[in-house]
């Protein structure tokens, strides 16, 4: 004798089923991808302001545009665009670190701090815990991007690593259509210590 | 119900068993691995006490902090809100054949057993002090015999007093000696 199962059971697993289904749809479709769970974590703030992240600590005193800059060490940049210079200070927090990561963004193409005027600036600077380095930051632009508008959502960005993956990226906005372009900029020595 | 229990009780058992214990191991593998490649198991000795570390004894024999504020902060040109904590080891190497240690040096800032911050030697940040004579800034791989070690950090001034030196030989991690200064 052969017993048969009930409608309202097969009504209940396909509807089990239909749900389950739904849930790993939304599951797969909302779950960040690995690029974005290895994301730095952006930690956002305005010139002028004491920004914290993780690892790094930084203060971006103004932001100056220039067709040419003479550094306190004697170097003269020479260059077809312009130098945007930002005068900042950073320090580590926990562990002694590297500005490994000191880039202008602009519209989708990144600039990475100038290392040509050598000790004259902070990039790549050692940064030690709680006693920061002050001095400026050079990024070599055509002159023509300076006056898109993509230039008007310019962005700092300052981390402890070259990888950002997983850590505090500062995220500073600049406006660089609004800065009057110098004729040349002099800048001062990188300064080791509190302000 | 009951019965369908009844029915799957081995299968529902070896499920309830073996996931938590997939997870665990798969878990406990990969913390493993990662705090056994690092610093991570600190070997805490009082600033006064001998150690027998990776074939040699350490033994902590001075420490001294120097304000940037202070007459001598100045001469070293130590930078604005820093001290300078200067730590001299002696370290004798046990004659047992093996390779003396070299090692890497590290102030940590501590609140309890937690490292709260940490700064490294430092050898080549710009300051002008001069290391005593005699007296060498890191491990010596190549030494027989007993020498001194003395290593000077640059430190932010509001670093706690609550220091500890903590000696890194790659061959014993993820053990390292703290040194409570």
């Amino acid at each position: 004798m052969t017993r048969t199962t009930p409608l309202w059971r097969h009504v209940v697993n396909g509807a089990g089923l239909v749900v389950i289904l739904v849930i790993a749809g939304v599951v797969a479709h909302t779950a960040p991808s690995e690029e974005q769970q290895q994301a730095a974590i952006p930690v956002r703030g305005q010139i002028g302001e004491t920004i914290t992240g993780r690892n790094i600590r930084a203060t971006v005193d103004g932001v100056r545009v220039a067709e040419s800059v003479e550094a306190s060490n004697g170097w003269a940049g020479p260059t077809s665009g312009v130098w945007v210079v930002v005068d900042a200070s950073v320090e580590a927090r926990v562990a002694e670190a590297p500005l490994g990561y000191a880039r202008l963004k602009v519209g989708d193409v990144t600039y990475s701090a100038s290392t040509r005027p050598g000790q004259a600036t902070i990039a790549a600077t050692s940064l030690s815990v709680g006693i920061p380095w002050t001095g400026p930051l050079m990024f070599e632009l055509p002159s023509a991007l300076v006056a898109s508008d993509a230039a008007r959502h310019a962005e700092l960005q300052f981390a402890v690593d070259d990888d950002t993956r997983a850590d505090s990226m500062l995220v500073i906005p600049v406006d660089l259509n609004s800065i009057d372009i110098d004729e040349v900029i002099e800048t001062e020595r990188p300064v080791w210590g509190a302000r | 119900m009951r019965r369908w229990l009844r029915r799957n009780w081995i299968g529902l058992v070896a499920v309830a068993v073996l996931l938590p214990a997939t997870v665990g191991i798969t878990f406990a593998t990969q913390w493993s691995s990662y705090f056994g490649g690092r610093a991570s198991d600190p070997v805490t000795v009082r600033s006064d006490t001998a150690e027998n570390f990776a074939h040699a004894a350490w033994t902590l024999t001075d420490v001294r902090r120097v304000s940037a504020a202070s007459s001598e902060g100045a001469e070293i040109g130590l930078p604005e809100g820093s001290d300078l904590v200067i730590v001299t080891a002696r370290v004798s190497p046990d004659g047992s054949g093996a390779e003396a240690p070299g090692c890497i040096l590290l102030l940590e800032e501590l609140d309890g057993t937690t490292v709260t911050r940490s700064w490294g030697a430092s050898a080549t940040d710009p300051i002008d002090y001069a290391a005593t004579e005699g007296t060498l800034s890191t491990c010596d791989s190549d030494a027989l015999e007993p020498y001194t070690l003395e290593s000077a950090f640059v430190v932010a001034d509001d670093a706690s007093d609550d220091l500890g030196l903590a000696v890194t030989v790659s061959s014993e991690l993820p053990r390292y000696l703290r040194f409570r200064l």
